[in-house]
């Protein structure tokens, strides 16, 4: 941790340029939640700047871990990751209420959490795309994902200059619709607010153009096609990288963001085990099709053998969360993608929250559509594709009508465009679908809080369960030392056998080479499997009768194991 | 061909004015190209570029090594007809790979050769007038100073030296190669053993070759001089480095455990990351070479066969152009597909030149060992040890050779210890070194002369009623590179190139894009029709036609932006 500086004197230069000179002191916003939380916890909760956004936006890690024998950055650790979204700052929210969750349950003396804390480290980076969620967060809101890499979407030779407009000055950027007979949309029967794709093939007649609320800020004819930035943090890392993808930026960790993550991670090989709150779902969506990629090397989603580990998991998730629907997100360049594929550590996507169901009439006009196409299969899933993202939006309108007093979306208003005409603007609320209330943040911390205790109890946990010496001869000795992994997980995935990514551990006995007379100086070994797996290592070596040796187990991963070995006598001479 | 041929024309006919061959004036950095230099060296060889030559040389340091040692990057244009950033630009490095040495001379000679004759002979003048160079000479300058200073083998050392743990015990670099002999070379090291798998070579007892099956041979080889440092019963598993920096690019990045060497993630070590970082922001550089060794090849992608779609056929007519004329300008190389003729490469630089930045791009592996007889076109991989041998005896005067001689080793006990050198097998000898260096250049200097570029042809004006004009545009591209590669076309990489029109007294209401020049088929612009977008640029020596529709009257002002071609403007009077 000394390397690092503090993280508050960035995050308070940047609060000077967006606030008043006197906020030095009194932090405002994440800053100050974060500050506040150290406060409160001091000695428990520590914060520091792993690196500066493409704004110059501190990215604060935050520590989590009480003093014990170990040093915190030597102890088997889970790396907690949120806000890589830009449009999802709940994540953010939710990453830091879980901090303060087990700081509180800490505080309170919850055995399993203060065990927990002791033995293990948490680091959680709340909010790695501080840029996007400033656009996202400041009025006008509007959905951006992206980080503010200046990009040139266009290909106009001028960056970020054409970006939406919050025209009719509500606050919000949403969308919109203007009567076209060169367009592609209608207006839904059932509920007109939702706009749909008209199909000519069953003789319905389009009627809109839809458009992202704003004006052709560069006189090219098109709107709002190069807004600020960016690049998909999320899609910026190595495993199934997009090469000149739409927002998969230049090259792979192109952005001073995703740098500064996997720095992170590199330069702290205790991580065994991570967690990202975002778009991605890998609990509710197991990718376990058993595909590699076109060099016929790298698994595409998890290794066959590790299936069955994410299924159990999987479990105790939705067990826990009540999370058991999330949309299918592609996992290309995504960070979690990475860490298992290529770090070859057991990493898991949380969405954060699930839209709760709303009561609704299913609309008749759509079934029997499929039957008819089921000889088209193409255009059956696109098809079905069209209806889902239909379906998903009518849940989403009845949902804010239902729950949310109709906060969610804006209702079509007439509006005078500069060079449209007569438009309507309206839509979903940016953000909306990303953001739960408070009561459901509060609820979902203490869930997510839950599943995060649960996995880092999961950790390989290897211990010395045997000792055996057996005296051959005089001055030779056969020793046998047996290890037993008592946690969840094994000490190797079967993707960390693939990628050997993950440093064996390190297994000899500190006597001089020559007096090895039988078995490896070294024992490389990569796999104990958990729930009690069991590996025996034998050596023969020449020592004295009374003589003391020391069994050594290193590990980048579980930290090192010493163990002194008496070489009694066990023959009468 | 031609232009080469038309180049030495054109310094022939300088020389007819009766002055002996050739009144060229000398350089004002002496360097001579018999001998290799080191980091240091080089270091003060390109100050020295810089210092004589300022109207035509920049040097600066893009970043610094894993050691600490400065990436160095000559730039070298004439500046007084604009800067680089303005021109289209080749790049060129070398030395990637710490043990390859020779690109870096060539680096210099490239730098010596066009100082030099600036001013002096037509197609130099006009190569750093119209157009700009970036050398990185030393790419992987730890590797280089490595390489001088340290012992190595015929074969050693690709890798910077960011210490690694490449045997996976926790500790990093602790089991290198030792000069055991102290001679300043590693070789090999032999040991006698009735059950051996090697014997002495009958053409040659000062080699070894190894025995057939079935038969017994009397010698093993132990492998390169060296002790087990870390007494993990292996020797010279985890010597300084170990990794490749010429697999660390981002296109087809592939992880360690697929790529060897290829590190962490693109751009993880600094030298990589400067050199990335700097052509990423350099949509300038419109031709890329790398020089490598050895084997004698003008190499290009794909690094591998499921990457071929990445190279339309557009572009594959170019690359063999330019390839084609390699293998002339240079004897004894060919012009070869990476993963064709060589082996797979994931995330190369070549690959990414191409794949990635959308621009045509070279590795040269100098130097071919056919090249030691010069009456043999054959093959490099036939010339034998015992052909290098005796070449060594007669030309280099056992120069490359250690004779076998007795050790008491710590593991082994009595072997023997002796071989080639590191001047053996990659790099060329001495005296033949001006004539790689002088080739290549000439092979890179006309792949930078087909750079794109650009003229206008043809511009007329008809009237089509009252103030109403139809401004026909022929503009022309004079050499083989397209402005814009079908790759970066395809791909998106980029800004496209754009035409625009624009007169005070006039206003543009229509234009578009002319198939063909007969008839009158014209693709409209969408939008702002004052301003052509031509997303595909200017081919191939082709011409493209555009077409203006415009009100008004007086001087109206065309100009053509292309980001790998200087701009072209031209005046024409509504009338």
């Amino acid at each position: 941790m000394n390397q690092r500086s503090h993280w508050w004197t960035g995050a308070a230069c940047i609060a000077m340029l967006t606030s008043t000179p006197a906020c030095v002191t009194a932090q405002s916003g994440f800053a100050g939640t974060l500050a506040q939380l150290e406060r409160d916890h001091d000695g428990l909760v520590t914060v520091s700047e792993v690196g500066r956004s493409v704004n110059g936006q501190a990215l604060a890690m935050i520590q989590l871990a009480v003093d014990g024998p170990i040093e915190p950055d030597e102890r088997a650790a889970m790396l907690i990751v949120a806000g890589m979204e830009g449009d999802m700052p709940a994540s953010t929210t939710l990453a830091t209420r879980l901090v303060g969750e087990l700081a509180s349950r800490h505080a309170a003396g919850d055995e399993s959490v203060n065990k927990l804390l002791t033995d293990r480290t948490l680091y959680i980076l709340p909010r790695m795309n501080p840029d996007g969620h400033t656009i996202s967060e400041s009025s006008p809101r509007q959905n951006h994902a992206l980080n503010l890499r200046p990009w040139d979407d266009d290909r106009d030779g001028v960056k970020d200059e054409d970006g939406p407009d919050d025209l009719n000055g509500d606050g919000l950027i949403t969308m919109m619709r203007v009567r076209d007979p060169e367009g592609e949309w209608l207006s839904d029967a059932d509920d007109p607010r939702l706009m749909r794709k008209a199909d000519r093939k069953k003789g319905e007649t389009p009627a809109y153009k839809l458009y992202t609320e704003g004006i052709d800020n560069d006189e090219d004819g098109e709107y709002n096609e190069d807004p600020a930035g960016g690049v998909d943090l999320n899609a910026n890392f190595m495993h199934g990288y997009i090469e000149h993808g739409q927002h998969a930026g230049p090259h792979q960790i192109s952005e001073p963001e995703s740098r500064a993550l996997i720095e992170f991670v590199l330069a702290h090989p205790n991580i065994g085990i991570v967690l990202t709150m975002g778009r991605h779902n890998n609990l509710v969506h197991i990718d376990s099709k058993d595909k590699t990629d076109d060099t016929g090397k790298a698994p595409i989603g998890l290794h066959k053998d590790d299936v069955a580990i994410y299924k159990h998991i999987a479990e105790r998730y939705k067990e826990l969360t009540g999370i058991e629907e999330a949309r299918e997100e592609p996992s290309a360049g995504a960070f979690y993608a990475w860490a298992y594929a290529q770090l070859g550590i057991p990493s898991f996507a949380t969405t954060v929250w699930q839209r709760p169901t709303p009561e609704m009439e299913e609309p008749e006009s759509t079934d029997d559509d499929a039957e008819k196409q089921k000889d088209d299969k193409p255009s059956k899933e696109k098809n079905a594709k069209k209806k889902d993202k239909l379906k998903n939006e009518r849940a989403w309108l009845t949902y804010s009508d239902q729950q949310r007093d109709g906060g969610g979306f804006v209702d079509w208003q007439p509006f005078n465009h500069p060079t449209l005409g007569e438009v309507e603007i309206g839509g979903f609320v940016p953000t909306f679908q990303h953001t739960p209330t408070d009561d459901d943040l509060a609820e979902l911390a203490k869930r997510h809080t839950d599943f995060a205790v649960d996995l880092a109890g999961r950790f390989a946990s290897v211990a010395v369960t045997k000792v055996e010496v057996e005296q051959l001869a005089p001055s030779l000795f056969e020793v046998t030392v047996g290890l037993t992994n008592d946690g969840y997980f094994p000490t190797g995935l079967a993707i960390a056998d693939v990628n050997r990514r993950v440093k064996p551990m390190v297994i000899s006995l500190d006597v001089d080479r020559d007096r090895v007379v039988g078995g490896d100086k070294f024992h490389k070994v990569r796999r104990i499997d958990g729930s009690g797996g069991h590996r025996e290592f034998r050596w023969i070596i020449q020592g004295q009768p009374g003589e003391t040796v020391t069994f050594t187990c290193k590990s980048h991963k579980l930290g090192d194991i010493e163990k002194p070995i008496t070489l009694k006598e066990t023959v009468t001479p | 061909m031609i232009r080469i041929a038309a180049m030495f024309i054109t310094i022939a006919a300088a020389t007819a004015t009766g002055q002996p061959y050739p009144p060229l004036p000398d350089s004002r950095v002496d360097i001579t190209f018999n001998r290799f230099y080191d980091y240091d060296e080089t270091t003060a060889i390109l100050k020295q570029f810089a210092d004589k030559y300022p109207k035509l040389v920049k040097l600066e340091s893009i970043g610094q090594s894993h050691e600490g040692r400065e990436m160095w990057l000559a730039t070298v244009t004439n500046f007084a007809t604009g800067s680089d950033r303005d021109k289209p630009t080749m790049y060129i490095d070398a030395n990637v790979h710490g043990n390859e040495v020779q690109g870096t001379e060539t680096c210099l000679y490239t730098i010596w050769y066009l100082t030099r004759l600036h001013g002096h002979n037509e197609k130099i003048s006009e190569l750093l007038d119209e157009r700009a160079f970036y050398i990185i000479p030393m790419v992987n300058p730890d590797g280089r100073a490595f390489w001088f200073r340290e012992p190595n083998t015929p074969h050693s050392s690709r890798t910077g030296h960011r210490p690694t743990d490449n045997d996976s015990d926790g500790l990093k670099d602790e089991d290198g190669p030792d000069d055991l002999d102290g001679d300043g070379f590693i070789t090999g090291m032999w040991q006698k053993d009735p059950n051996g798998r090697w014997r002495q070579s009958k053409k040659d007892p000062r080699l070894f070759e190894r025995v057939p099956r079935h038969e017994k041979g009397d010698y093993n080889y132990l492998g390169g001089e060296g002790i087990d440092n870390d007494g993990d019963g292996r020797i010279n598993e985890d010597g300084s480095g170990g990794y490749d920096m010429n697999r660390n690019w981002p296109s087809d990045w592939q992880p360690p455990y697929i790529q060897y060497g290829a590190g962490d993630f693109p751009f993880c070590f600094p030298e990589t990351r400067c050199i990335g970082e700097f052509l990423v922001d350099r949509p300038n550089v419109a031709a890329i070479q790398s020089y490598h060794n050895s084997a004698g090849m003008v190499l290009r992608g794909p690094g591998r066969k499921g990457r071929e779609s990445a190279y339309p056929r557009a572009d594959v007519r170019v690359y063999d152009r330019l390839g084609e004329t390699g293998e002339n300008v240079i004897p004894f190389y060919r012009y070869v597909v990476l993963y064709q003729d060589l082996y797979d490469v994931y995330g190369g630089f070549v690959t990414w030149g191409y794949e990635g930045l959308g621009v045509f791009s070279f590795t040269n592996e100098l130097w071919a060992a056919s090249q030691y007889y010069a009456d043999s076109r054959e093959d490099w991989f036939r010339i034998t040890n015992e052909d290098r041998l005796k070449f060594a005896d007669l030309l280099e005067f056992g120069e490359t050779y250690r004779p076998l001689k007795p050790y008491n080793h710590p593991t082994y006990g009595d072997i023997e210890i002796g071989g080639f050198t590191q001047y053996a097998f990659r790099v060329p000898p001495t005296f033949m070194l001006e004539e790689l260096c002088h080739r290549n250049t000439a092979f890179t200097l006309y792949h930078a002369d087909q750079m794109p570029m650009l003229k206008f042809m043809n511009v007329d004006v008809a009237s089509i009623g009252d103030d109403t004009w139809e401004v026909t545009v022929e503009i022309e591209n004079e050499r083989l590179i397209p402005s814009i590669s079908r790759r970066a076309a395809d791909q998106k990489i980029g800004p496209r190139d754009a035409l625009t029109l624009v007169g005070d007294s006039a206003t543009v209401v229509a234009s578009g894009t002319l198939a063909n020049k007969h008839l009158a088929s014209v693709m409209l612009t969408k939008h702002n029709p004052q301003r052509i977008w031509v997303d595909r640029g200017i081919g191939s020596h082709a011409t493209r036609l555009f077409r203006f529709i415009v009100t008004g009257s007086g001087e109206v002002t065309l100009t053509y932006k292309s980001a790998k071609a200087r701009d072209i403007k031209t005046a024409v009077d509504l009338k």
